[in-house]
């Protein structure tokens, strides 16, 4: 088992990205579970995520400047987890993005619904044995074309491709999120992976990986149980295609980033909240003309 | 579940495999046709240039750049820089001359073949009489 796992992430990681070229923005969607509240429990949430990127726009002719972008991505989210039976979980995600994108005073704003995601997780290990928890989900979901998308070849919406508040394709998500827990410490490793398809002007968005591995500890204060959170996420995406049936690869697009991520979650009774902050600690993307800054999530969720 | 992590691995390593076209960038594959305005083509002050082309290559352009410069005195009159990607443009610009001294204009269309600064162009010559 860890075998595989350690071929499996080898097997994403070498390849490396090459020269490239489009820039603008960073990954579209990258769905990920990481730490979830209350295992037993089914909930439902709302989620705010931001991330901002630095941007430089390489110019394609000589004797012109590069020129600087600031991306802001906002998604608000209503997310929520239902366990069918003793064996599936059932997740869905209904995002709404806010993205701005900034240049020379100027705001680019495009807003709407997202792509909606759907996960079936399979419940592979959920065992305790002398204080010892386990738990061991895997499954795979469907991001569905919901969101607004508009074709990528038309002169003056060049270069937004990720701006774009869907990706006008369907895509196949996997993923694997294991935790153990001792007493009120534990850990949590998971990993997901995100099998893209052609939208209908046959641009295509990299595969994606978001991975992450994070230390808890959880301990009462007053009415409270508060759970500090820590550890690194790991997100690498290949190049997009501006066009798949021809195969023009964009190798200026994809790359990775590597986040050292702390935060806390917080409890009373059945209602919860959260705040995770990412730092990035390492990163190449779009050969390295996007520069993100940081990415902060935040929530509130009901156990029912 | 090592069943289904090795489908995962397979399905992974498959597709980290990035095919490209590897069409070798050649600038005399380009096909730049400039319809209008027409080479001494003669404009006084006040009128509006229509620029109408259209720019065709077997693989992926990755933009054009419409110029028009003053040959007196090398000034850049119009600039239109589209960063874009396709095979083919078709571009319709219109520009309208306020200039006051006699000259000649030269029309410049250029289009990017690749990142590595290819770049395929043909210009036309105007007239300019205020």
């Amino acid at each position: 088992m860890k075998r595989i796992i350690q071929m499996m992430l080898l097997a994403t990681c070498i390849y490396l990205p090459a020269m490239a070229c489009d820039v603008c923005g960073c990954s579209a969607s990258n769905q990920f579970l990481g730490v979830l509240p209350g295992y037993d429990y089914n909930f439902i949430g709302f989620q705010y995520m931001n991330t901002d990127l630095s941007s430089a726009h390489p110019s394609v002719y000589e004797n012109r400047p590069d020129e600087h972008s600031r991306d802001y991505y906002n998604t608000f989210q209503v997310w929520g987890r239902f366990n069918a039976g003793k064996h599936y979980q059932l997740f869905a995600f209904v995002p709404y993005q806010y993205n701005i994108h900034r240049q020379d005073s100027a705001n680019a704003l495009r807003s709407g619904i997202g792509d909606i995601s759907l996960l079936v997780n399979r419940i592979f290990l959920n065992k305790e044995h002398k204080k010892l928890q386990q738990q061991l989900t895997a499954g795979a979901g469907i991001k569905l074309p919901t969101g607004s998308h508009t074709s990528l070849s038309i002169a003056d919406k060049q270069g937004l491709p990720n701006m774009q508040p869907g990706t006008g394709a369907t895509d196949l998500l996997v993923n694997v999120n294991y935790t153990i827990r001792r007493n009120n410490a534990g850990m949590n490793a998971d990993a997901a992976y995100t099998f893209t398809t052609t939208s209908k002007d046959s641009y295509k968005y990299g595969n994606r990986l978001n991975a992450g591995a994070m230390g808890f500890y959880s301990f009462a204060a007053g009415r409270f149980s508060i759970m500090p959170v820590a550890g690194v996420r790991y997100e690498y995406a290949l190049h997009d295609y501006d066009n798949y049936s021809r195969k023009w690869l964009n190798e200026q697009s994809g790359g990775y980033l590597l986040y050292a991520t702390a935060g806390v979650q917080a409890y009373y009774k059945k209602i919860g909240a959260r705040i995770n902050y990412q730092l990035p600690v390492a990163q190449h993307y779009s050969s390295g003309y996007v520069t993100a800054d940081h990415k902060i999530e935040s929530g509130i969720f009901l156990l029912f | 579940m090592r069943y289904i992590l090795s489908i995962l691995l397979l399905a992974v390593t498959l597709t980290a495999c990035q095919k490209k076209d590897t069409t070798t960038p050649d600038a005399a594959k380009v096909t730049i046709s400039i319809t209008a305005p027409v080479a001494a083509q003669t404009f006084h002050s006040g009128d509006t240039v229509h620029i109408n082309a259209t720019v065709s290559y077997p693989a992926e352009l990755h933009g054009y750049e419409v110029k028009i410069t003053d040959t007196l005195t090398g000034t850049i009159l119009y600039d239109d820089a589209q960063h874009v990607h396709n095979d083919h443009f078709d571009i319709s610009d219109t520009w309208v001359n306020t200039g006051t001294q006699a000259t000649t204009l030269k029309l410049e269309l250029t289009t990017e073949i690749d990142h590595n600064g290819t770049t395929a162009a043909k210009s036309i010559y105007l007239n300019y009489q205020p």
